[in-house]
């Protein structure tokens, strides 16, 4: 694999005799500090060299008639000798020399954005991975491709859609009011959230989550590695935003030599689910407990007529109700006969919702990317077009990425860097309104929920989709015509995102020792979130529904003017539908300005300062509009009733809105190491940061944050060297201090603009209101962390292996804290919690086989982490603890969850008892009350033990490659689906079979009765929400999955050629395909997933085929 | 090169806090005339007594168990047992509310005393003190012992906070009733010359000449200071006019619908009301359906027989007899976006001219100019009750004194203005602050199904209970709580 370029250029002839060259590893990357030694001639003057930081070196006065032996040598590389090469007299020659990696250096340089590092002498606990090791082709979102591969980071996929961030933790929650995010930052630069999606709304399903994920635009193809910093030590120059870790993503830059142009193309299809892998009744099932229901009161004709839901038994009713008077007929006959007959066709429908709502979907991903490069200029440019045309019928994306970066070389001293990153991002998905927490019931509603895969899941496959004509055919919601494809089509969301970043970097090399750095980047980002929701379709009709008293008075969406008490409420969207947009944006700069200085001091002594200072901003805007009335199909004239807005204005639900905000950051950091005889490195760090945030007050914005690390390299040890099976061995330690920006900004008092809450417009007046009083003790979030760890290569590199353990203390987390109210605030969000944390985390790999025809390569990761809440004295509500997000409470993991107490079913009823919070059995419990302690724990929500196990086996040129991540020790929530009342639209779980039927099922069945509706208006309370948030409907989080299953295979490089190709390869990926262990409780609910509603889908089974080709 | 980073690096250094000042996001600050103005709109106690008010009051009655609505508020309120929730509608929201309306007047004067021309906030300072003092003494009238002249200086009071707080936890002391009212007063006193010059874009919803006044007759009955009640009634009303500021029970509202009389009583434009404040609450939602509320034969207690002899109140009484109302309180849900969840809010009369007129009345009983409580008492009956004639029906002393059995000419007269505001002001908890003021024994009984006596509470002038316990979180503070 060795490969040298030889090429002489004739520059002039007075010249001296001189060799001048740039040395680069395999991927074209320039290699600083190489050394450059004259092998056969120790007595030639200035012969050893280091190359300097763009891995130039020049030799001069050669002697032409000698022939020379050069060799090259650096850490983490094989060393080369080059010789043959003929010099002239009074000219150069020009080398370009390819060092080879030496994998006894497994992952040598760790990048921290900051600075790259040499690992040797690096103390804190850092993972690199490179981008072939992670990349999972088809898939787009990188931070997606963490789960399972670094130990520690767990990545958790909330929900699949696309945008929507998973929930990633590094080492664990380390805030109980913050987000936990780790920080991402792409060379260098941090990546400013468009919108910050808090903790529990990641997996909320709202509209705004599919901006949640910030590499969302980020292409794949453009990553060269990724460095996650995880201690003290390795996240310093990170300060006051490092608490929860650091993800570095260095991108691709140009290589030396003739253009390489790669093609890289992913076809991709998701498999349609199937009722296979759930548990829902089918059609027969389903109408017999409709039957039943109808005995117990409900699905009554009277009811049905002006029910909001109504599904075939209300379409029945309405037959029966409605006489023809021209033919003395009824639509249907009030007859057992004629009701049988129509049920019939409803009972045999089985309509497969899946099948409807859902395809095949067919993604194409296309990339292509040049580089080229020369010793002085250097060029990397990748396209990327990707188009998904939707798993379900209302989901579509399409992606264009860019990616353009040049490097130069301005002259012996003087470097500099551009890169142009470019994306824009086109999706469709389901209308979908924010959900609404109800804490008085227990429960989150959203309105118009939409959301086929929760659509296909819980409507009754009695309903068809189309009548016996093959027209679309409609069922009643929200008191409106409602067919789900109809819906889709006419009630939908676009997105659109362009984000655009420009970035430069300038160099200057003092001398050998000394440079300095300028770093500068901006980025804008500007989103837009329209939804369409056309006339026809069930939302708009919604507001339209008032056909008689009974609705009038129930429909929630007429108007009922104060001003005319009398009247009854009127309809004030009487034309079009409705447009509103959403748009979020953000511009954001960062500038940098470094120093570093590295000297050996008698080739024992290695001495490096690096200090700097950097300002960052992020202006961020937030729009929203409103627009009733826009007629669709009259060419987008509003049709307006003053009405709406009237309504609308006095519940001060205002019609448009814009929300800057401003989050600047100021720091200056240094940090100081020394080696000893590359065995011995102790190292300091501190950074002093200061943030806008936390308001006025210029004394608590300042934080000083500080590590000291030490490592051992064991192997460089006398004792140890004589062991040959050792490869490299070190030990780390570090301690130190890092911290983060909670949830509360009022070191000054916080004042805010709002309009008054009064009945009747006369009276509004605009007002400003105290959001907070003034916290003058107001200061960061922050985290103490120790960590020890051990590195080896072992077996002649057959084994890695990194080890950690660290200790964590979170203090002064922000908490809402219950005062005396005195001052005039009852609940203040104040520094007064505090958690600890500790854990393990192993990486284990290598390649255990190989031959030359057969390699096998494994990497096995896990990770343990625990947290454990040791001050909060927060007094929660039962609904905040039994929540599927899970709640927080003294002495228990950051987020646990908790359950009320089922005991049993009651006697000759069937509706569940639990204890209450009066610790007494009973159907009825308070969600609202402060009582918890009858609550059960069930576990961390979170989970404990995270990981995945990579093996790839190569022959000859085939690869198979097997990744499984699994996680355990968490407890989730089942989907809620017991409701004290169902409609005839309802879908049921299999369970429901074993449900509570007669007196006496008590003691065989733990399901509880479909409540009668004369019992159900009697029982007080919320026993069925209370049943769905009960110790019955818990599930195990553990699982195993088999992640990805890969087959590839590699054109040989002969065949490549032959083709006029540098390298050719094709690959079938699949993905999520099976599900090895998890909780047979769950009945085919995802594990990870929350079934949310809205825009979240979970992740979905996949086949990706890749083909790859560069020239 | 070095030069130039060394430069920059110290004009950032220089520049950061300048950089950082920038604020975070769109908060305000209270940099003018109209801000401050704006920030005292909230310093109101946007809370409700009601509830619990009513319920601890005569005007709550035991229905019988299981026959209506039973909320556990209600009952404890009934029962006397200290409230523990901190939702709207308890003692401790309205503490709550009550010190965050202060802590709004407190920054607005602190505003002000740093503002660079204090004297063009003049009318500012003057609503500050006067809401101020308003929340201090409903909160030292509801947490607190009743105002004695022989124990105020000794019976703890409530907090009173004349100044922003800083930090998360704050010491508090209580201090004395008499602390308080002196404090009180002083607010009182010192604001209200200053609102002469304020103007408001809603005036009902803030103090004003008038209804500061309103309030100075509330608070001097308190203290038993009668010529200054006197005094203010009059600067509320200086043309002495209060028919035409009274409610038209007898014309007006006698003709409207009930939909439409529950929509005017908390109406801004109706004169009556000179004083409201918008709170959270359920009351006008459940009031009518609670299990200890008025019962049947309450409402024939207060509605039926009266002083002036034949004639019979106009103020209507709905509902069946498990769930009398009177019509006040219009529905108001406030829910943006979904209205499926969200509040109630009501719009509560604070001060009403009827409550100046009966409180002028008292004060003229009291300071023995019987003719001018007398001439008070029937301008009130005329507007109350139907077919009022001015020589069979006028209240006289004779009459009275019949009337409750009593040859007090002073004492019945007070009789007569406290039956009457407890029928003026049913259901909106008022009823409560006369018990208290004038050391009426609360008796309430708890029946069964069937509405037979099983059990009763009886709460003498001096029971502890009668004075709400403050909320446990206030033990934070260093306060020590109620005796119970």
């Amino acid at each position: 694999m060795l490969i040298t370029t030889f090429s002489s250029i004739t520059i002039f002839a007075q010249q001296p005799t001189s060799v001048s060259g740039v040395v680069s590893n395999e991927k074209g990357e320039p290699l600083p500090n190489v050394g450059v030694k004259i092998e056969n001639l120790t007595t030639h003057k200035g012969s050893n060299q280091m190359t300097d930081t763009v891995g130039a070196f020049r030799i001069t006065g050669l002697d032409p008639k000698q022939s020379y032996v050069f060799t090259f040598t650096s850490v983490g590389y094989k060393s080369k000798r080059v010789s043959g090469f003929k010099l002239k007299a009074g000219e150069n020659t020009s080398l370009l020399v390819t060092l080879a990696e030496d994998p006894a250096f497994l992952k040598d340089i760790v990048i921290t954005g900051f600075q790259n590092v040499d690992k040797k002498r690096f103390s804190g606990s850092a993972v690199k991975l490179k981008i072939e090791d992670v990349e999972m082709h088809g898939q787009l979102d990188v931070s997606r491709m963490l789960e399972g591969k670094a130990a520690g980071v767990s990545v958790q996929n909330v929900s699949g859609t696309f945008g929507s961030a998973p929930k990633i933790r590094i080492r664990g929650a380390t805030s109980i009011t913050g987000d936990n995010k780790p920080l991402w930052v792409v060379d260098g630069v941090v990546l400013e959230d468009v919108i910050n999606i808090s903790n529990d709304q990641l997996s909320s399903g709202d509209p705004a989550t599919l901006l949640g994920s910030s590499v969302a635009g980020l292409n794949a193809n453009d990553i060269e590695s990724i460095d996650i910093l995880k201690d003290a030590a390795a996240t310093a120059m990170y300060g006051a935003r490092a608490m929860n870790g650091v993800i570095v993503i260095t991108t691709k830059k140009g290589r030396i030599g003739k253009p390489r142009i790669t093609y890289k193309g992913n076809f991709s299809s998701q498999l349609k689910p199937s009722y296979n892998s759930f548990d829902i009744m089918n059609s027969a099932d389903q109408m017999s407990v409709y039957n039943e229901m109808q005995n117990k009161g409900w699905l009554n004709y009277a009811d049905l007529a002006n029910a909001a839901d109504a599904g075939v038994y209300g379409k029945m009713a309405d037959l029966i109700n409605t006489y023809n008077a021209t033919n003395g007929t009824f639509g249907l006959e009030n007859t057992p006969e004629a009701r049988n007959d129509f049920l019939r066709r409803y009972a045999a429908a089985n309509t497969d919702w899946f099948d409807l709502l859902f395809r095949n979907n067919f993604m194409q991903e296309h990339n292509l990317s040049i580089s080229s490069g020369t010793e002085y200029a250097r060029h990397f440019l990748s396209l990327s077009y990707y188009n998904d045309n939707g798993w379900t019928i209302a989901d579509k994306v399409k992606r264009i990425t860019l990616n353009f970066r040049n490097d130069y070389k301005l002259g012996d001293k003087l470097t500099a860097g551009f890169s142009t990153v470019g994306s824009y991002r086109s999706q469709r998905a389901p209308g979908a309104l924010t959900r609404i927490s109800n804490p008085v019931e227990g429960a989150y509603s959203r309105d118009f929920d939409i959301n086929p895969f929760s659509y296909a899941l819980n409507t009754s496959r009695t309903l068809t989709a189309y009548d016996e004509n093959g027209d679309l055919e409609y069922f009643r919601r929200n008191y409106a015509p409602f067919n789900i494809i109809h819906e889709l089509e006419n009630n939908y969301m676009k997105l659109n995102v362009i984000d655009a970043k420009l970035q430069g970097e300038l160099g200057y090399q003092f001398n050998k020792h000394f440079s300095y750095k300028f770093l500068g980047s901006i980025r804008a980002v500007k989103t837009l979130t329209e939804s369409f929701v056309k006339e026809s379709s069930n939302m708009a009709e919604a507001y339209r529904a008032n056909p008689n008293s009974v609705v009038n008075g129930a429909n929630k969406y007429l108007y009922n003017d104060p001003d005319f008490p009398n009247n009854p409420a009127v309809v004030v969207l009487p034309e079009g539908g409705l447009y509103n947009r959403d748009q979020s944006d953000l511009i954001s700069f960062n500038i940098r300005n470094t120093i570093s200085y590295n000297q050996t001091f008698n080739t024992k002594h290695y001495v490096s300062v690096f200090a700097g200072q950097e300002i960052r901003s992020a202006h961020r805007e937030q729009f929203f509009n409103k627009g009733y009335g826009y007629q669709y199909d009259r060419g987008g004239v509003p049709f307006i009733d003053y009405r709406i807005y009237k309504k609308t204005l006095e519940t001060n639900d205002y019609p448009y809105g814009l929300t800057p905000t401003d989050d600047r950051f100021a720091g200056f950091f240094g940090t100081a190491s020394y080696s000893y005889d590359n065995k011995y490195n102790v190292g300091v760090n501190g950074r002093y940061d200061g943030s806008n945030k936390l308001g006025e007050s210029r004394t608590a914005r300042w934080l000083p944050t500080w590590s000291v690390d030490g490592s051992w390299n064991l192997d460089q040890e006398k004792f140890i060297k004589p062991l040959n099976f050792i490869n490299s061995l070190k030990l780390r330690a570090s301690y130190g201090l890092t911290a983060s920006m909670g949830n509360a900004t009022n070191s000054a008092i916080i004042i805010r603009s709002g309009t008054t809450i009064r009945q009747y417009s006369v009276d509004k007046e605009t007002e400003l209101e105290l959001s907070s009083l003034e916290n003058s003790e107001l200061t960061w979030e922050k985290l103490h962390t120790l960590n020890l760890g051990i590195d080896g290569t072992l077996f002649n590199n057959r084994l890695n292996f990194a080890f950690d353990w660290y200790k964590r203390k979170s203090f002064d987390l922000i908490n809402t804290v219950k005062t005396s109210g005195i001052g005039g605030e009852a609940f203040k969000n104040a520094n007064f919690a505090d958690m600890k944390s500790d854990g393990v985390e192993l990486q284990l790999g290598g390649d255990p086989i190989k031959t030359k025809d057969f390699k096998w390569h494994t990497n096995f990761t896990f990770g343990i982490n625990h947290t454990l809440i040791t001050r909060a004295e927060n007094i929660p509500r039962i609904i905040d603890l039994i929540m599927p997000e899970g709640g927080f409470i003294d002495g228990y993991p950051a987020r646990g969850l908790f359950s009320i107490d089922f005991k049993e079913l009651k006697k000759q009823v069937g509706t569940p008892l639990f204890i209450n919070e009066d610790s007494l059995l009973s159907n009825n419990v308070y969600f609202q009350s402060q009582t918890t302690k009858y609550l059960k724990y069930n576990g961390p929500v979170d989970p404990t033990f995270t990981g995945g196990w990579n093996n790839s086996f190569t022959w000859k040129n085939f690869t198979l490659n097997a990744f499984f991540s699994f996680q355990a020790g968490n407890k989730i929530r089942l989907n809620p689906s017991f409701f004290s009342a169902y409609s005839d639209l309802d879908a049921m779980p299999n369970e429901f079979v074993d449900r509570w039927v007669l007196p006496g099922d008590e003691s065989m069945t733990r399901v509880p009765v479909i409540s009668d509706k004369r019992i159900e208006t009697l029982t007080e309370g919320y026993p069925y929400n209370a049943y769905n948030y009960s110790t019955e409907r818990v599930a195990d989080g553990g699982f195993v999955r088999m992640k990805t299953i890969s087959l590839s295979y590699k054109l040989p490089q002969k065949a490549a050629k032959s083709v006029g190709m540098q390298g050719a390869s094709v690959m079938l990926t699949g993905y999520n395909l099976w599900m090895l262990y998890s909780d047979p409780k769950l009945e085919g609910q995802d594990p990870e997933f929350f079934n949310a509603g809205g825009v979240a889908q979970p992740i979905q089974k996949q086949f990706t085929l890749t083909v790859q080709a560069s020239f | 090169m070095i030069y130039i980073g060394i430069l920059a690096t110290s004009i950032a250094v220089l520049g950061c806090n300048k950089f950082l000042d920038k604020l975070p996001d769109n908060r305000t600050s209270l940099n003018s005339v109209e801000k401050v103005s704006e920030l005292l709109t909230t310093a109101y106690p946007q809370a409700s007594y009601i509830p619990f008010l009513e319920a601890m009051s005569d005007n709550a009655d035991d229905k019988g168990e299981g026959r209506v609505t039973f909320d556990q508020d209600n009952s404890d309120a009934y029962h006397f047992k200290d409230i523990i929730k901190d939702a709207q509608d308890t003692p401790e929201y309205y503490w709550m509310q009550a010190y965050g309306a202060i802590a709004a007047a407190n920054q607005a004067l602190d505003a002000i005393s740093k503002a660079s021309d204090p004297d063009a906030y003049a009318a500012q300072k003057g609503e500050a003190l006067v809401c101020r003092a308003f929340a201090h003494f409903m909160l030292v009238t509801l947490f607190a012992k009743v105002y004695d002249p022989a124990t105020a200086a000794s019976d703890p009071g409530i907090p009173y906070v004349t100044e922003p707080e800083t930090v998360v936890f704050k010491n508090y002391d209580r201090g004395t009733v008499k602390d308080d009212y002196d404090k009180i007063q002083q607010d009182l006193e010192e604001g209200l010359p200053l609102l002469a010059g304020r103007e408001y874009t809603a005036p009902k919803y803030h103090f004003t000449t008038q209804s500061a006044n309103a309030f100075a007759t509330r608070f001097y009955l308190f203290k038993q200071d009668y010529q200054k009640v006197v005094d203010a009634a009059n600067a509320a009303f200086p043309t002495g006019n209060f028919i035409k500021n009274m409610r038209p029970w007898l014309s007006v509202y006698s003709n409207l619908s009930y939909d439409e009389m529950k929509a005017i009583y908390t109406k801004s434009s109706e004169n009556a009301n000179l004083l409201l404040i918008q709170a959270s609450s359920w009351w006008d939602r459940n009031f009518a359906s609670m299990r200890f509320g008025m019962s049947d034969p309450l409402s024939s207690k207060i509605f039926g027989k009266n002083v002036t002899g034949n004639s019979s109140w106009a103020i209507p009484i709905y509902g069946q007899s498990d769930y009398h109302n009177v019509p006040k309180w219009s529905y108001f849900f406030y829910a943006p976006e979904n209205p499926n969840f969200g509040q109630d809010y009501s719009m509560i009369p604070q001060f009403t001219t009827e409550e100046v007129l009966l409180n002028r009345a008292e004060a003229y009983a009291r300071l023995g100019q019987t003719d001018n409580a007398v001439k008070d008492l029937n301008t009130y009956a005329s507007q109350r009750f139907k077919n009022y004639n001015p020589t069979s029906n006028a209240v006289t002393v004779d009459k009275a004194e019949t009337y409750y059995d009593l040859t007090d000419p002073k004492q019945a007269l007070v009789n007569v203005v406290l039956d009457f505001k407890r029928a003026e002001f049913v259901e909106e908890g008022l009823r409560w602050l006369d018990i208290i003021r004038n050391g009426l024994t609360v008796k309430h009984y708890i029946r069964n199904t069937r509405q037979a006596v099983v059990d009763s509470v009886i709460v003498e002038p001096n029971d502890p209970r009668r004075v709400l316990q403050i909320p446990q979180s206030a033990v934070l503070s260093g306060l020590e709580l109620n005796p119970r």
